[in-house]
Formats: structure tokens, sequence, C-alpha cells
């Protein structure tokens, strides 16, 4: 009987806003809402004229994001710290409780 | 004193020989030479990335790097055991990166104001703005677009940048980014959220039909 009651409840409960959908989007993708929230989320999205294309846009940004490799360290920067390491830790600075 | 030994026949981030092997934090936090010689191996290329992602420059970024380790050498025994050991070394080479970004004043990139103004609008609820696919023939261009999405990363103010890096790039959890800038894990998801629209929004009007 409880339920039944949850779903008729759920039927009638207005979707939510583009904007409450949007303030949860990285909740929504990390997979932190409540499943009742993600569901009713997903289902604004795949349906909303706006939000759809624009939810798009923001996961393929997402998926831009982290191919961006164009940092590169210097070959020799392993080498450099340990050289800079190795001068200052056993010729010079001591640890602080030393 | 530890021996600390340059090792050459490995490329940097390769880490052949200590990669994701764990460390042994007691003999870390002892000051043995040979745990931090290995922490050194494992954490050096994903930090410096991140320094260098904060500084912008690529010989700071190193300098950075090697005070963070004997920073963080000099300073295990603050260490209280209420995060990974790399967290709290990320902590240390963050701080360290943002007061080398204070110092220099490099600052090239977008205000708060220019993030609220990327940010989408809403009236009783609804988007206002219109939006369509990007066009997939101007996405198609690899090395371009690759050069833009750095450059729109490059342009965020480097709070923003930071939470981009360690969430979206470099892949941290929430709760460790969280923890490595001391704010609760609803602020490291609204900054990314705010970050992640800003970008979007630069990128639309390179990629609109």
């Amino acid at each position: 009987m409880l339920h039944l009651l949850e779903k008729i409840r759920e039927i009638f409960r207005p979707s939510p806003s583009c904007q409450e959908v949007n303030r949860f989007l990285a909740e929504y993708i990390e997979g932190v809402l409540p499943p009742e929230t993600q569901a009713r989320f997903k289902m604004h999205l795949d349906q909303c004229s706006k939000c759809k294309p624009y939810f798009e846009q923001y996961l393929m940004t997402l998926e831009m994001v982290k191919e961006d490799e164009e940092v590169n360290p210097p070959e020799e920067l392993l080498e450099h710290t340990i050289e800079f390491l190795r001068a200052h830790i056993n010729h010079g600075e001591r640890r602080d409780d030393a | 004193m530890p021996k600390l030994k340059p090792t050459q026949e490995q490329a940097p981030g390769t880490n052949a020989r200590s990669a994701r092997a764990p460390i042994d934090l007691e003999a870390l936090l002892e000051g043995d030479p040979k745990a931090f010689e290995q922490l050194v191996h494992q954490e050096s290329t994903r930090l410096y990335r991140v320094i260098y992602r904060i500084v912008n420059d690529h010989h700071e970024a190193e300098s950075v790097l090697q005070e963070t380790f004997l920073q963080a050498y000099k300073r295990f025994h603050t260490f209280r055991r209420e995060s990974k050991v790399t967290t709290w070394l990320y902590a240390i080479g963050i701080n360290l990166a943002r007061a080398s970004l204070r110092k220099s004043r490099r600052y090239d990139t977008l205000s708060d104001e220019d993030i609220e103004r990327l940010q989408p609008g809403f009236s009783r609820g609804m988007h206002t703005g219109d939006y369509e696919a990007w066009n997939p023939h101007k996405m198609a261009e690899r090395s371009e677009r690759k050069r833009l999405v750095h450059e729109a990363i490059r342009k965020l103010p480097p709070d923003y940048r930071l939470v981009v890096t360690l969430r979206d790039i470099e892949e941290l959890s929430t709760a460790e980014v969280a923890h490595i800038l001391n704010i609760s894990d609803g602020a490291v998801r609204v900054r990314l959220h705010r970050a992640r629209q800003a970008l979007r929004s630069l990128l639309d009007r390179h990629f609109r039909s």
C-alpha cells in the first residue's frame, strides 16, 4: 500500500525546472544524487529541448578537457629534482625535527 | 642523511620501478631515503603538471616542484594522517604554486565577473539561451580543437583552473580535491560546475554551426 502511494505521489510530482537540473549537473554526473532525483533529472535531460543540447555540449566540454595533455614536463625533470634534493638534504638543510 | 640517487635510465613519468607500488608510509615519515625517492619518482610528473597549470611557466613549475618535495621532507613530522600522504603533498605544492603566482603577478585570466557572464541564463526556471548541437566539422580538426580547449582552460581564473585540473584532468576524487583545497565537497562541485559552464561557453563560439 505504501509502495503504491509512493508511486502515485511520484506521478503527480512536478518535473524539476531547467534551473534546478542545471544547478546540480556536477552531482548528477558524479551520481551522488538520490536515485529518485537522478531518475527525474535524467528524464528532464532526455526530453527538454533546451537542456538536452546544453547537456550534450557540457559533456563534450568535459571530454575535451579530459584529453588536454598540453603540459609536457621537461625530460630532465626527475633528474633535476633528485639532484636538487640531494644537494639540499644531504649537504645542507636538515629536517625541521632533526 | 639520505643518499638520493638520480635515476637516469627511465624517462620522467614512466616510473617503471616504483609506478603505483605502495609507499611504506612509516619509513617515509621516518625519513627513509628509499621511501622518499619512491615518492619523488611516483609523483613528480603529475604534481609538476598541476603546478604548471597554476604558475604557467615551465622553469617556475620545476622550481616549485623541487621546493615542494623539500618542504614535504622537512615537514613529514607534521603529517597528521587525516588524508593520503600524496593529498598532503599536493596541498603543499599548490600552496607554493599559488604563492609563486601572486608574487609574479602573471595574471592574464578571466575575472570572476567574466565567469559569471559565461554562466547560462534562466527565466522562471527555464533556459533563456538557445542551444544547438555543435558543428562536427568544426570539431573534427584534432590539433585545432586541442589548442582551443587548452587556451580556454588557460583563461580560467586560477582557482577555477585548479579545480578543473585536479578533478577533470588528473581525475582525483571530489573528496581528495576538497581536502587539498580545504573546502567542502559541495564547494568543489559548485566551482567545478561553474568552470565547466564557462569552458562550454568559451568553446561554443568556436564550435557552433
